[in-house]
């Protein structure tokens, strides 16, 4: 495989001896792959400073293994910075992502959406709308789309009845204690256009978690965990 | 078993940064000329090192005893906690600046598909020593790249929590450098935390 100016943004990294780092990309046409970038590690510089999480990459790859070699990365247009609850909360999708999408599955459409993700997180004063929003993408995206204004019985969800929504059967009636309010999920529904207010929000985070650890096969993210230990909690 | 010896010599020396076969090669037959003395100078200091070396009970540094000889020192301001990601930028910043306060050494930076997370960064332990002992500053030395800003985050947190105030370094052009081969982040980040002069 030999790729040149491929747009890509950098999932996560780990060091690679002295000087490397194996790379974790998710590149717009041929999704997620590993690579090794040489000389990519210390010292500073534009060169090593590119090669971060979040930054709009344009790389060239080569190689025939299951490891590829990344010979060449430029930051293409403007680096996003994402400072302090940001940084902390574009990591979880990170994982998220790494967690979630298959080696060498292209998903050109989450990946528009994902530059438009980190674009709002960078700009909005909530961090949570945009979340959720990427999340419901995601979602959609793997296939999983559900639907959320109509229960598996084909009878419209209730600002005020009570749901329970798994990836299996959509969304059923409930009468126990626990479920969802329909207002949250016809609040996820509109996610598009309408922000949520921020407790809607919080309640959509815990569906979107309940939906994600069933993807995950019940091993959960390691930023969920982080969240807990937070003196106030970040996204 | 001598050859055996002299590969599992040479695979140890591998472990090191940096320190590839032919190195590692090149080392262990430097070691074993002559009279073996820089060998066994080199065995005896290696199995001290690993057996009498351990983490500052308080700040997490590498000590000898329970606590280490900058938390010892009285001299030492307790009023200010400096919060590093590695021992080695401990070193380099008590070779760089005039620092008189204490550490916190956090042996590492946020990182959720390496599993490295508060628990892992001792973050407890320095929520403990905050509450335990509160200071007026926690400066955070963190790495300017991702990571470390998530973990700068952490920590702020915390320190807030516990009633510091927090300050971190600076980010900005190098000594000595000049504007238009400074890297675009590095520019961005000096032009927005300019100084009043």
């Amino acid at each position: 495989m030999r790729l040149t100016d491929q747009p890509a943004y950098l999932l996560h990294r780990r060091a690679h001896g002295e000087r490397s780092l194996l790379a974790e990309l998710w590149t717009r046409d041929h999704g997620r792959l590993p690579a090794i970038a040489r000389q990519a590690r210390g010292g500073g510089g534009e060169r090593v400073a590119a090669l971060a999480p979040f930054n709009p990459l344009l790389v060239g790859l080569s190689g025939r293994g299951e490891v590829l070699t990344l010979s060449a990365w430029e930051v293409d247009g403007s680096p996003n910075l994402l400072r302090g609850a940001t940084a902390l909360a574009g990591m979880y999708v990170n994982e998220l992502l790494a967690r979630l999408l298959a080696r060498g599955d292209a998903l050109p459409k989450l990946y528009a959406s994902y530059q438009r993700l980190l674009q709002r997180m960078a700009s909005e004063p909530r961090v949570d709308w945009p979340l959720r929003w990427f999340e419901k993408q995601l979602l959609d995206e793997l296939g999983y789309g559900l639907q959320l204004g109509l229960t598996a019985d084909g009878i419209s969800v209730e600002p005020d009845g009570h749901y329970r929504v798994d990836l299996e059967h959509g969304v059923r009636t409930t009468t126990a204690e626990g479920g969802f309010a329909g207002s949250v999920l016809l609040s996820l529904a509109q996610i598009e256009q309408e922000m949520p207010t921020p407790a809607v929000c919080n309640q959509q985070r815990k569906l979107m978690r309940a939906l994600f650890l069933a993807l995950l096969g019940g091993k959960p993210l390691t930023t969920w965990e982080w969240s807990q230990a937070l003196p106030s909690r970040a996204s | 078993m001598a050859a055996d010896a002299l590969e599992e010599l040479i695979e140890s020396l591998k472990l090191l940064p940096g320190v590839g076969r032919k190195t590692a090669q090149r080392m262990a037959f430097a070691l074993l000329e002559g009279e073996r003395l820089p060998a066994q100078r080199l065995s005896r200091a290696l199995a001290a090192a690993a057996e009498r070396i351990r983490r500052c009970s308080r700040c997490r540094n590498y000590c000898e005893d329970q606590l280490c000889a900058i938390c010892r020192n009285p001299q030492r301001s307790a009023e200010i906690l400096c919060v590093v990601e590695s021992p080695a930028d401990l070193h380099a910043l008590e070779q760089a600046t005039g620092y008189g306060g204490r550490y916190f050494v956090l042996h590492g930076r946020l990182s959720p598909l390496d599993g490295v997370g508060p628990a892992e960064l001792g973050l407890t332990l320095l929520a403990d020593l905050l509450a335990d002992h509160p200071v007026s500053e926690v400066i955070v030395a963190t790495n300017p790249t991702v990571e470390g800003e998530a973990t700068a985050h952490f920590i702020t947190e915390i320190a807030t929590a516990g009633g510091a105030q927090v300050t971190r370094l600076a980010h900005g052009i190098p000594v000595g450098g000049e504007l238009e081969y400074v890297d675009r982040q590095t520019l961005a980040h000096a032009f927005g935390g300019r100084l009043k002069v």
